[in-house]
């Protein structure tokens, strides 16, 4: 269904929840994977993902349509993030439950490869590594990577093409590739 | 996102052999689950909204007419004392002062001591300059 179909749905008050079901049906997939990588463990996941589609049913109605309806949301789990990794900052957690770890092994796919990868990434210049992130990490197309940034989608191609190169060279230089 | 969007289709393109992203699955069943699981919030959250959020500024605005109110009223009351003796007419203030001349008597001795003093210190043009005044003209030294 397509995002103005599910809109026209959330406007108007008998079918609002439908179409409150309808995106998250169509949403949360994309959007679990985003906040997963940006915490501990599944459980604050989870806990990130109902605040972040209980914000959005809060405040649709003052969506304009000026962006794509996902960055609009994508947004919207950024900040939800954010105020996740505040909110644990502000208990002064220390140490992780142990608990907490042994379930972020059972769902996190980790492998050496990609533990590489988070390495690499991390010493790109921080625009290259902005647009890798969302990318590859997010799968934002550059649309919406574009409508974001305020940056041009060509100028967004680029930055992710010579980020891939620089990756390969640090791969090859460690026999990854 | 669209076939050619694909990152990993991208990233085949340009570097065979890049590995595939790994996603991040959540336990079993969990999608399932989580619309039902969302939407009940959403309905609690309704059903205990309150119909008037109470925010800071009109707790601020609330505050501000109570403080006013109460300065008013202070400014009022205490003003009103002082406003009495403006009703007083001059004919009433010239009858108390002469039935209590006795209260007045030390004030006026002062005042025209001071008075006094003060003639004494006079530079004698301005004294000469005075009786020329109020004599209409006449040469000071005529008079006495």
């Amino acid at each position: 269904m397509t995002d103005e179909a599910i809109l026209e749905l959330i406007h108007h008050s008998e079918t609002r929840e439908d179409g409150y079901r309808l995106l998250v049906i169509k949403y949360q997939q994309r959007l679990y994977s985003i906040v997963r990588r940006k915490v501990v463990c599944h459980e604050d996941a989870d806990d990130v993902l109902q605040n972040v589609f209980l914000k959005i049913f809060r405040h649709i109605d003052k969506f304009e349509m000026r962006s794509e309806l996902f960055t609009w949301m994508y947004r919207i789990a950024g900040n939800e993030v954010i105020n996740h990794h505040k909110q644990l900052s502000r208990i002064k957690t220390v140490e992780l439950d142990k608990q907490d770890v042994k379930h972020a092994d059972s769902y996190l796919n980790t492998d050496k490869l990609e533990s590489s990868l988070e390495s690499v990434v991390s010493h790109l210049p921080e625009r290259q590594q902005m647009v890798f992130r969302m990318r590859y990490f997010d799968e934002l197309s550059y649309r919406q990577i574009a409508q974001l940034l305020q940056v041009s989608e060509g100028a967004l191609k680029a930055s992710f093409h010579h980020a891939v190169k620089k990756i390969e060279e640090e791969f090859r230089a460690k026999q990854i590739l | 996102m669209e076939a050619e969007d694909n990152v990993n289709d991208e990233l085949n393109e340009m570097l065979p052999g890049f590995p595939e992203k790994q996603s991040m699955q959540p336990p079993p069943g969990y999608f399932e689950k989580f619309p039902d699981q969302v939407l009940n919030r959403w309905r609690n959250e309704e059903s205990h909204s309150i119909p008037k959020k109470i925010s800071l500024k009109r707790i601020i605005g609330a505050a501000a007419v109570i403080a006013g109110l109460c300065l008013g009223s202070w400014w009022y009351f205490t003003t009103s004392s002082s406003d009495q003796l403006n009703t007083i007419s001059a004919v009433e203030a010239y009858q108390y002062v002469h039935e209590n001349i006795d209260e007045f008597e030390n004030l006026i001795e002062i005042r025209d001591a001071d008075l006094i003093e003060e003639q004494l210190n006079l530079p004698k043009e301005e004294i000469e300059e005075f009786l020329f005044e109020e004599t209409g003209g006449s040469d000071p030294e005529e008079l006495f």
